[in-house]
């Protein structure tokens, strides 16, 4: 019977990746246990995430072109592509420890494009301002709504509007008169309500900050998982990083797409 | 019987490649981007995910699972090491204590993703109430398992409790299925 530190540790793995001690334990009780399926944890959690994966997905061209690249070279050899640092992990541990190489630079890139954009960085860089990429938006006939504001103190002379495409799966919010936050205070959060989801599950939006001093603020809305049918946009007044799970006791502004 | 994908891929075959990211190129993607923080970083680990696909492609295992499965688990391996490594939380999504799980629709070429799918569905729909939240955040969410237990209010050994016992609960549902309908490869 496999112990339950065993099966702790494999449930672990499959769910986070384990502390350097704790896989050295892994590695070891697998070891002395060849009778055990060491991946069985894994593909378990990877069918219940296949169960609730939305539907028809499809990789981006752009990217498809570069997968494919990356294989052509992948398999002519090529060492950049080729190195260990893709190696994947699977079954019996290796005969040493697991040494991660990861791509530090993308880190390094992502934390500068949120600290000049303070915000995610778009699918595609733009020479355009905010307003200009919001005015092509609308032209392209992306929908367009007023926000509501509630009785919240953040919101009390809060106006604006969201500009949602659902093709492009971005967005703008601008808004005039939301109270200021000092980001170390509060920060405010976007939640997406999308018919094809369960409506306890509004995708996360993301934080955002509204600076002192501004008449208008323009927030980029780029979700960062598809948006099936965007019916509701919700504003909410959150810790410092945004939640995990919102109590919704602090709405800001919503609006609804007819 | 046919070769599947990966094992042309793990044999050299480059025109299995395309054929690979027709079918399940749309899952990756969708496993990167649930967990990324845009769309820059979700193409990043689409590109290690499948690199790490096409070097692993010979540790494929047919009498095992499908290769949806055998490359989701590839892609949530990946994904977890960069969440770690990155020490940041995946995109996040609300959760109560009634959260049920339920199929989502699959591609008409995706038939094996629906079959194993369905069963970790039906193996989730044992779980009481509260151990599908837990299951649903550390499987799908990416959360920790102190942040599980930070959000629900559940002590930590419990949540990792849960968890256990929800995974182990889905496996032997799946070798059951794989008993009474054929889950192998994906051809």
């Amino acid at each position: 019977m496999t112990s339950d530190r065993l099966n702790d540790l494999l449930t672990q793995r499959a769910t986070e990746a384990p502390a350097e001690t704790e896989q050295s334990e892994l590695d070891e009780l697998l070891r002395g246990r060849p009778d055990v399926d060491a991946d069985a944890f894994d593909r378990a959690a990877a069918a219940v995430h296949l169960a609730v994966l939305p539907r028809g997905e499809f990789l981006p061209a752009a990217l498809r072109k570069t997968l494919e690249d990356d294989a052509a070279r992948y398999f002519n050899s090529d060492p950049d592509v080729a190195s260990d640092a893709n190696v994947v992990q699977l079954g019996r541990p290796a005969p040493t420890a697991r040494t991660a190489h990861y791509w530090p630079w993308l880190a390094t890139a992502a934390a500068l494009l949120l600290a000049i954009t303070g915000w995610w960085p778009g699918f595609e860089p733009s020479t355009l301002t905010l307003p200009e990429q919001r005015a092509a938006l609308i032209e392209q006939g992306a929908s367009r709504v007023g926000w509501t504001a509630t009785d919240d103190p953040s919101a009390t002379n809060a106006s604006g509007d969201v500009v949602w495409s659902q093709n492009n799966q971005e967005g703008f919010m601008l808004f005039r008169g939301l109270l200021s936050n000092e980001p170390s205070s509060f920060q405010y959060q976007l939640w997406i309500f999308d018919a094809d989801r369960d409506e306890r599950f509004p995708v996360d939006g993301g934080v955002f900050d509204i600076q002192p001093g501004a008449d208008e603020v323009i927030i980029p809305v780029r979700p960062n998982i598809p948006v099936g049918q965007a019916v509701l946009f919700a504003v909410t007044v959150e810790v410092p990083g945004g939640v995990v799970v919102s109590d919704r006791e602090r709405i800001a502004v919503v609006a609804e797409l007819g | 019987m046919n070769e599947s994908i990966l094992e042309r891929i793990a044999s050299g075959d480059q025109a299995a490649v395309a054929q690979c990211l027709d079918r399940y190129g749309g899952l990756v993607w969708s496993v990167a981007r649930s967990w990324s923080d845009n769309a820059a970083d979700a193409e990043d680990a689409t590109q290690e995910i499948f690199i790490a696909l096409w070097k692993s492609a010979a540790r494929y295992n047919p009498s095992v699972g499908s290769e949806a499965v055998f490359i989701s688990t590839i892609a949530r391996r990946r994904m977890i090491d960069r969440l770690r490594s990155k020490g940041r939380r995946p995109s996040t999504e609300e959760f109560d204590e009634s959260v049920m799980f339920e199929l989502a629709d699959s591609a008409p070429d995706q038939g094996m993703v629906a079959a194993e799918a369905a069963i970790a569905v039906r193996a989730v729909a044992q779980l009481e109430a509260g151990q599908q939240q837990v299951l649903m955040m550390g499987v799908v969410q990416g959360m920790t398992h102190s942040e599980i237990a930070t959000v629900t209010g559940k002590p930590l050994g419990t949540v990792k409790t849960q968890l256990r016992r929800g995974l182990i609960r889905v496996r032997e549902l799946i070798e059951q299925g794989a008993d009474s309908a054929d889950l192998k490869g994906a051809d």
